[in-house]
């Protein structure tokens, strides 16, 4: 008999995802009848007509495009930041430990503190990037240590004998052993990221963006469209974790 | 000669491995080398390969070419059979490629990961990654050490077969009597730890035409169980 794990049948895996979803929405449906107050938690159907309006109304393309513009930057600087400090500090033990209160410090800070300092040293333009850069950062960093550090010492040893050159090490036995350690740092760091952007946000005020429109709508006392701006953001980290995967599967 | 290893000392710590060991290695000849699990026969190939440096003695060597087949295949994972072979020497034609993965007994295999291969076929792998690297002389640790007997005989004719296509020559390390006597031009005998050379053996016929149940074979191997049984008597049961 084959044991259930989470590899078999990825069709009807898929089906319980579905079944899950339709779950949530019936439930979701039932509270809100039970609340009876939109302006606490809206119905599905009043969700659905505010996503349509949000989706309609041009600015929140802008919206949209602004706050990817400041995850995408984030995370670039984060990924060659993390890729390049990692990687010497995992070779290095001296760096490793220099930068481990620092590490250490970005860690352990409350995220709003973080924004709160990035509100106050910059425009509110580029607080949320520089807010998700640091929250973000120590996760990537660690990852990429820990992928150098757990590089098997055979494989090494077997390439030292075989004379294989430095580049090429580098290349078919440091890259791929940290490969994995990467990607799931990356898939990590995104879904965070989105959720920290979006947070500096709410609270930096940048001219349009979805934190921005998160804030108008409470202003506004449209819950359903806080709720149809949440259904965006989550869109958005799953896409993100769709192209995570592929990459992940082709690479 | 290819390697020659004069008067070879190794410790680690206060823990004395190998102990005023010498001997030359010529072209295109066999040395199996016999001693006792743990006596330090894996330090010696690490020392004539460069991994480890001796405390004392020096290792002469006429060749930079020198392969390895470790006591696990040590295989990189991402890479298929085909790329692991290929992997030590990106220029061998890749029909040279195919005739080695085909004597070492893999055909039909060349796409495989390491994950989706035996033990056995792991080392086999490793064996044609060796052999691939045109070394003038190849280490070979135990490489049979996780083969059921069987198949041990049948990778020692594989084994032979390969080399007298090429001309290196090999250190093979075992503690299988058997294996010694099938594969080695010269069978050399260690002590428990520290290792010292006790004895050496030449044996003078072809490999091909070797049956372990002859009389000179049969011979050899009743000397060499004695000589392993008396250095095992004078050494204590438990060493540090």
């Amino acid at each position: 008999m084959r044991a259930s794990t989470l590899k078999n049948n990825p069709r009807n895996n898929k089906s319980y995802v579905i079944i899950s979803i339709g779950i949530l929405i019936i439930l979701w449906k039932v509270i809100s009848l039970w609340v009876g107050k939109p302006i606490i938690i809206p119905s599905p159907e009043e969700t659905i007509v505010a996503l349509i309006r949000i989706v309609k109304d041009p600015e929140s393309i802008v919206a949209v495009y602004n706050t990817l513009k400041r995850i995408v930057i984030g995370f670039s600087i984060t990924s060659i930041s993390s890729i390049l400090l990692g990687v010497m500090a995992g070779f290095y033990e001296p760096l490793y430990y220099g930068l481990k209160p620092i590490v250490t410090i970005f860690k352990a800070i409350p995220t709003m503190a973080v924004i709160l300092l990035a509100i106050i040293w910059l425009e509110s333009e580029f607080a949320p990037i520089l807010v998700g850069l640091l929250v973000a950062f120590p996760l990537l960093y660690e990852n990429v240590v820990q992928g150098i550090v757990n590089i098997d010492s055979d494989l090494i040893e077997m390439a030292k004998v075989y004379k294989v050159g430095k580049w090429k090490m580098i290349r078919e036995i440091y890259l791929p052993s940290i490969k994995s350690y990467l990607l799931a740092g990356v898939s990590t760091a995104l879904g965070l990221m989105v959720k920290i952007v979006i947070a500096a946000e709410v609270l930096s005020q940048p001219r349009i963006s979805i934190g921005t429109s998160f804030q108008i709508e409470k202003a506004n006392l449209n819950t359903a469209g806080v709720f149809a701006w949440s259904i965006i953001a989550i869109l958005m980290a799953a896409t993100f974790d769709v192209i995570v995967k592929f990459i992940k599967r082709t690479s | 000669m290819i390697v020659q290893l004069e008067k070879i000392c190794k410790s680690f710590g206060d823990m004395e491995v190998i102990k005023d060991i010498s001997f030359t290695i010529d072209k295109e000849e066999i040395i199996c080398v016999l001693g006792p699990s743990g006596c330090g026969k894996s330090t010696m190939l690490n020392i004539i390969s460069g991994l480890t440096p001796p405390n004392r003695g020096c290792v002469d060597r006429n060749t930079d070419k020198i392969g390895y087949v470790f006591q696990e295949a040590r295989l990189l994972p991402w890479k298929t059979l085909y790329e692991n072979i290929k992997f030590v020497k990106d220029d061998t034609p890749p029909e040279e490629l195919h005739k080695l993965i085909s004597d070492i007994g893999l055909e039909g295999f060349e796409n495989c990961f390491p994950n989706e291969l035996s033990g056995g076929m792991k080392q086999r792998c490793s064996i044609a990654r060796a052999f691939n690297y045109n070394s003038e002389l190849l280490l070979m640790d135990e490489p049979f050490k996780s083969l059921d007997y069987t198949l041990r005989i049948k990778m020692i004719s594989q084994l032979i077969g390969i080399w007298e296509k090429s001309s290196n020559s090999i250190l093979f390390v075992t503690h299988e009597i058997d294996e010694a006597l099938l594969l080695g031009n010269r069978i050399i005998i260690l002590s428990n730890r520290p290792a010292r050379i006790i004895r050496t053996f030449e044996i003078k016929i072809s490999q091909r035409e070797r049956k372990l149940s002859s009389k000179a074979l049969t011979e050899i191997r009743n000397e060499i169980i004695d000589i392993l049984v008396e250095s095992n008597e004078q050494a204590p049961l438990f060493q540090p």
